[in-house]
């Protein structure tokens, strides 16, 4: 079918999904007993203040009523008002998302460099000694648990070597564009903070990638197999063409594309595995945001943050599925 | 089917481990060289001892033996992960066969909830679920079943509609067997090798989930020995004492491992093609 | 060959403009100090007159001036002129009169005079919140009256001993500033009286400027060049003061030098391995601080006071006292045993199985029959440890207890209601104000209930009837003696097990000087007082 016939009903097929998942969080989390209220007021506040919060807020209004008043301020853009922090959850989540956006992506970054590679390898020298090295390495980064791992890279950079900074972002670039400090640092032609921010963001990066590390690896190394076998790939050989054309040419950007579905979905774990990183690491993230918002009990801070999550790792999917739906013609008809 | 299994070096490792923890599991109570240290019990006198003869993996900062209380988490984990898949697959295994089989409406919303579901990694949503409830490892289980049935639901029914097709299901309609019938009889236990080979990979994430949940505090609480719980307790004493920390980990790792590897090797001998990609990881 | 020059070159640009982008190189500046302090809490109240709790206190110390301070270069919490040069007061103890310090400039360059003493008393007074209780039984608002520009007179209803020393606390705001930045709210003519405004900029006096507050990490405070005391050489001028709750990297941090300063709050473990380290200075000082489990009084079945006795007789203090706090004294009733007016004869528990069981017994439970719930603070492992000890001697009498760590905000929330408040928690109180009345009115009269200091809902007529009095007496002897006979009372009630009078230790970066400890919460981390010394 046509590509934009297609791209247009991706998008469509994405509303619904992103309704029904506000309105489950928004259920799961007005069942949150404890009265964040109080907790937002202050040890000395009357049972007057109480209520006339609970009135300002809007908690006093029927769930269904609560919810439409809540969905047409997302659609503005306003995700409400946090007890916690207070301040708008909007501007809480533009201060806190950008970390995590720029934590995932580089981690998704350093999977893809340093996993594509070493599938490579692995595939041409398939059952030789370092195919099985990276079978064995693929099966140990899957199994990790990240948070363990990032508790170990923390006490042998950090602590041992004093190669890399504890915790956090660092400071600023002294440009804040985009609020991705790489990506900042880099526009204001500043190496040095670059190289700052960089420090910061590499071990949580690297705890965070392992998992998508390994299953890169492993797919590109299916997939350049199962290519390799090919006609095509055989009668490329057998006319004499050299093998690292073949290898780079043709084979990977098919292999490429069986990787690009997973990418997305993998988008969305190394999502979900950012809350065990970025409390090891005290990256101020979403997820870090997240936990401190569910710890405190704050309704709109948990929304918020699930809303985002879903909906990144929905659009994730959705430029996934897109890319691959270029690259393919055939999956258009599915 | 065995000898393909047996043939795999790794997926007989595999085995070996997973048989050990059960094993551990179940002996744990005679096999611990301190089986009351894993409940509550307090010796402030070792504490934050280094391995030694008499405490193979060191004491925690409570004077417990570490080697004793994770056999005990090996337990809480297991169980963990049973109690969670078995909801699971109740929940979502019959949710996706209807939804394939009868499809219609009802299979279009069923599939449309599951969407929603999925729309979120499963620890985001077992997080929300578990700040809604008071953190105790009951209600982390809770939590995570409630994010993992979709899967489930997901993988049956993609592997009900190619076997609706097929000629058996054919013939058995056309001696007038009913639908309920041809669903649960004929169907699923056709689709049961994909089903048990992603039991058994999910066993491992679904155990990391657990871990992951109690390492945040919002799961199973003092004096259990869940093994991210023992690691969030150990952190605090890094990096001078290593030890209270890194052998849960350890741990962990290993019960993943084991269950991946295993999975790996059922998955070869069902000459399933189940989706590459894996829940968690 | 070509790829090696390309790559030369590249490195080469890199170099040249790394060096281009430091401005250390190319500018000279004035010599900053800047100063990194870690706490475990978050500030929780950023109004100074909300302030109770140690990171709360933090920010009101350095951003604002008290009316009166401490005695912190003689070592003691008793009151010496801060914006108030001289008081008198009559001898009937009922009207106070302060001179003001001329030239005392607020952040905003105002000048503070007597209006913004008399405004702040009675905002506080009307806003209800941090120490105002300790006020309000003999001020009312519109009590202070403005004299002259620099004199204020303060008529109490009645006599009130601790009335000097909680001026301690008691935190001078900019009126003006505060009146031209109010937002809608519940105080009628003075709407918010400013909370909207605190939230970005503060409206003191201090010796430091709020340049930018996050909530949930960091404070940045930067120097205030004109503060009235004047700065030297060496002292801060920027202050990072950040929240980080994982013990291990707090730690982490101050042995790195990533950090110049680490909280009270960490393990006793972590304070030996800390005065093991080169570079690390770790100070201990006995402290008027009280640990103790408040025992919910209001919540069945602690509602039974034999049941609490026999739970006091149940825990073992020792093993606690050696063990887990490795050091400090044991508690000996509610007031720590350095307050003038400790009563030697208030009723102490030790640990005693057989008498535990027995009043268990006459309590009318039987093992098996009770579970509590203790709560600690999650960012404390001390009070986890705590736990699993009271959880194994509790259990040798058969009482089943379950354990649970909350962040500090949350157990802060709780403790707003009864109903909400758990049957045991773990707190650490310091004496907020100089004066015995702190570690009594303060914790065991139901006005105080709603904080964090009273989560043992404690209510007894004859108590309140003795602190009342005690507060009005004018002879000190009396005073004393009042007290005296409540904690006894109160001791025999077991509204909580009084475990440790634990010492107080701090870990700092060795360059960092002029650190003193005088027991006041909060005081002992007003950065003026450092200077650095590399």
């Amino acid at each position: 079918m046509n590509f934009r016939i297609y791209l247009v009903r991706r998008i469509l097929h994405l509303i619904p999904v992103l309704l029904g998942l506000s309105v489950l969080i928004f259920v799961v989390s007005r069942v949150i007993p404890g009265d964040p209220l109080r907790l937002a007021l202050g040890t000395e506040a009357t049972e007057e203040q109480v209520q006339q919060l609970r009135q300002q807020t809007g908690l006093d209004r029927p769930l269904v009523v609560q919810y439409i008043t809540y969905m047409a301020g997302v659609l503005r853009g306003d995700f409400g008002y946090s007890l916690r922090t207070h301040r708008n959850v909007t501007k809480d989540l533009l201060d806190f998302f950008p970390a995590t956006l720029e934590l995932t992506t580089v981690a998704m970054g350093i999977a893809v460099v340093i996993g594509m590679p070493l599938g490579i390898l692995a595939a041409v020298r398939k059952d030789e000694a370092a195919d099985h090295l990276s079978r064995v390495l693929a099966l140990i980064g899957v199994a990790l648990p990240r948070f363990w791992l990032a508790i170990l890279l923390q006490l042998a950079f950090a602590y041992h070597l004093r190669l890399l900074p504890t915790i956090g972002r660092g400071p600023a670039p002294p440009t804040e564009i985009t609020g991705l400090y790489l990506v900042d640092s880099l526009l204001a032609v500043d190496l040095q903070a670059f190289w700052v921010s960089f420090k910061h963001v590499a071990m949580p990066a690297f705890a965070l990638s392992v998992g998508t590390l390994a299953q890169v690896m492993r797919l590109i190394r299916a997939g350049m197999i199962e290519e390799m076998r090919r006609d095509y790939a055989l009668s490329a050989r057998s006319y004499g063409l050299p093998a690292n054309l073949i290898i780079y040419k043709y084979l990977l950007k098919n292999a490429f594309t069986a990787t690009l579905t997973i990418l997305g979905l993998s988008y969305g774990f190394l999502l979900g595995n950012a809350f065990l990183v970025e409390t090891v690491f005290a990256w101020p993230g979403l997820a870090f945001y997240g936990v401190d918002a569910l710890r405190f009990k704050d309704f709109n801070g948990v929304i918020a943050v699930t809303l985002v999550i879903g909906m990144t790792y929905a659009v994730v999917n959705l430029i996934t599925d897109i890319l691959y739906g270029y690259f393919d013609p055939r999956i258009r008809y599915e | 089917m065995w000898f393909r299994f047996r043939q795999s070096t790794l997926s007989l490792v595999g085995l070996a481990i997973v048989a050990t923890l059960v094993l551990a599991a179940i002996f744990a109570p005679v096999v611990a060289p301190f089986p009351q240290h894993a409940g509550v019990f307090v010796d402030f006198d070792r504490g934050l001892q280094p391995p030694s003869p008499r405490n193979w993996l060191g004491t925690d900062d409570a004077g417990r033996d570490i080697l004793s209380r994770i056999l005990f988490g090996a337990r809480i984990s297991l169980t963990l992960g049973a109690v969670v898949l078995i909801i699971a697959v109740g929940l979502g295994v019959p949710l996706g066969l209807i939804a394939a089989y009868w499809g219609g409406r009802l299979g279009d919303v069923i599939m449309r909830i599951t969407d929603v579901f999925l729309a979120v990694p499963p620890i985001a949503l077992a997080l929300a679920v578990t700040a809604a409830l008071r953190p105790t490892l009951t209600n982390a289980m809770i939590a995570i079943a409630f994010a993992w049935w979709p899967w489930y639901t997901r993988l049956v029914y993609g592997q009900v509609l190619s076997l609706k097709e097929q000629q058996f299901v054919e013939a058995s309609r056309g001696l007038g067997a009913s639908r309920w019938r041809i669903a649960f009889r004929e169907i699923l236990p056709n689709a049961w090798s994909p089903i048990i080979v992603k039991v058994t990979l999910d066993m491992g994430f679904v155990i990391l989930t657990g871990a992951g949940l109690s390492f945040l505090g919002l799961g199973a609480q003092p004096p259990t020995p869940e093994w991210g719980t023992m690691i969030a307790e150990g952190r605090t004493y890094l990096p001078g004492v290593w030890w209270a920390a890194t052998f849960p980990g350890l741990a962990i790792f290993v019960a993943v491992l084991g269950f991946n590897l295993l999975g790996d090797g059922l998955r070869d001998v069902f000459d399933v093609e189940i989706e590459q990609w894996r829940a968690g990881s | 060959m070509n790829r090696w020059r390309y790559l030369v070159l590249v490195v080469t640009a890199a170099v040249a403009l790394t060096v281009s982008a430091n401005p250390a190189l190319v500018l000279s500046q004035p010599r900053e100090v800047i100063f990194t302090n870690i706490e475990t809490q978050i500030i929780t109240a950023i109004d100074p007159q909300a302030a109770v709790d140690e990171s709360s206190l933090h920010s009101a110390i350095n951003l604002y001036d008290p009316l009166i301070y401490p005695n912190v270069e003689q070592g003691t919490m008793n009151p010496r002129p801060h914006i108030a040069e001289s008081w008198q007061v009559t001898p009937d103890g009922k009207t106070y009169t302060f001179k003001i310090r001329r030239g005392v400039k607020f952040h905003s360059g105002r000048e503070l005079t007597a209006e913004d003493v008399a405004w702040s008393m009675d905002r506080m007074l009307r806003t209800k919140r941090g120490f105002f209780w300790v006020f309000e039984p003999v001020l009312d608002a519109g009590g202070t009256q403005v004299v002259d520009k620099y004199t204020v007179r303060m008529r109490l209803k009645g006599a009130y001993a601790p009335f000097l020393g909680a001026l301690e606390v008691f935190f001078i705001m900019d009126k003006d500033l505060i009146m031209a930045n109010l937002r809608p709210g519940p105080f009628g003519e003075f709407a918010d009286y400013g909370a909207a405004m605190l939230e970005r900029q503060d409206a003191g006096s201090g010796p430091f400027r709020m340049e930018r507050w996050d909530r949930a990490t960091e404070m940045v405070m930067v120097r205030f060049p004109d503060y009235w005391r004047g700065w030297k050489d060496g002292q801060i001028t920027r202050v990072h003061y950040k929240t980080v709750t994982e013990e291990a990297t707090v730690k982490t941090l101050l042995i790195s030098g990533q950090a110049d300063m680490i909280p009270q709050w960490l393990s006793a473990q972590s304070f030996q391995e800390l005065k093991q380290t080169p570079g690390i200075v770790v100070k201990e000082d006995p402290t008027v601080q009280l640990f103790h489990l408040q025992l919910n009084t209001k919540k069945a079945p602690l509602t039974n006071v034999k049941l609490r006795q026999a739970i006091s007789y149940a825990f073992d203090y020792d093993k606690a006292l050696q063990q887990i706090f490795l050091g400090g004294a044991k508690a000996r009733g509610p007031v720590p045993v350095r307050v003038p007016g400790w009563a030697s004869n208030v009723p102490i528990y030790s640990r005693n199985l057989n008498k535990a069981k027995e009043l268990l017994a006459e309590a009318g439970y039987k093992p098996g029959d009770i579970t509590l719930e203790y709560v600690w603070v999650s960012a404390l492992p001390l009070e986890r440890l705590i736990g699993l000890l009271l959880q194994s001697n509790l259990q040798e009498i058969g009482i089943k207890v379950d354990i649970v760590g909350e962040p500090w905000a949350n157990v802060v929330a709780r403790a707003t209601k009864a109903e909400t408040t758990p049957h045991i928690t773990a707190i650490f109180d310091t004496l907020k104000y100089p004066h015995i009345d702190s570690h009594t009115y303060g914790m065991y009269h139901p006005s105080c209930w709603g904080t964090f200091r009273c989560m043992s809902y404690y209510e007894n007529p004859e108590v309140s009837r003795l602190l009342e009095a005690a507060r009005r007496a004018i002879d000190p002897k009396e005073q004393m003696q009042r007290y005296q006979e409540a904690q006894v009372l109160i001791a025999r009630d077991a509204p909580s097990i009084y475990v440790a009078n634990p010492l107080h230790r701090i870990a700092f970066r060795n360059y960092v000087k002029g650190y003193r400890y005088v027991g006041l919460l909060g005081f002992d981390n007003n950065f003026y007082d450092f200077t650095i010394v590399r």
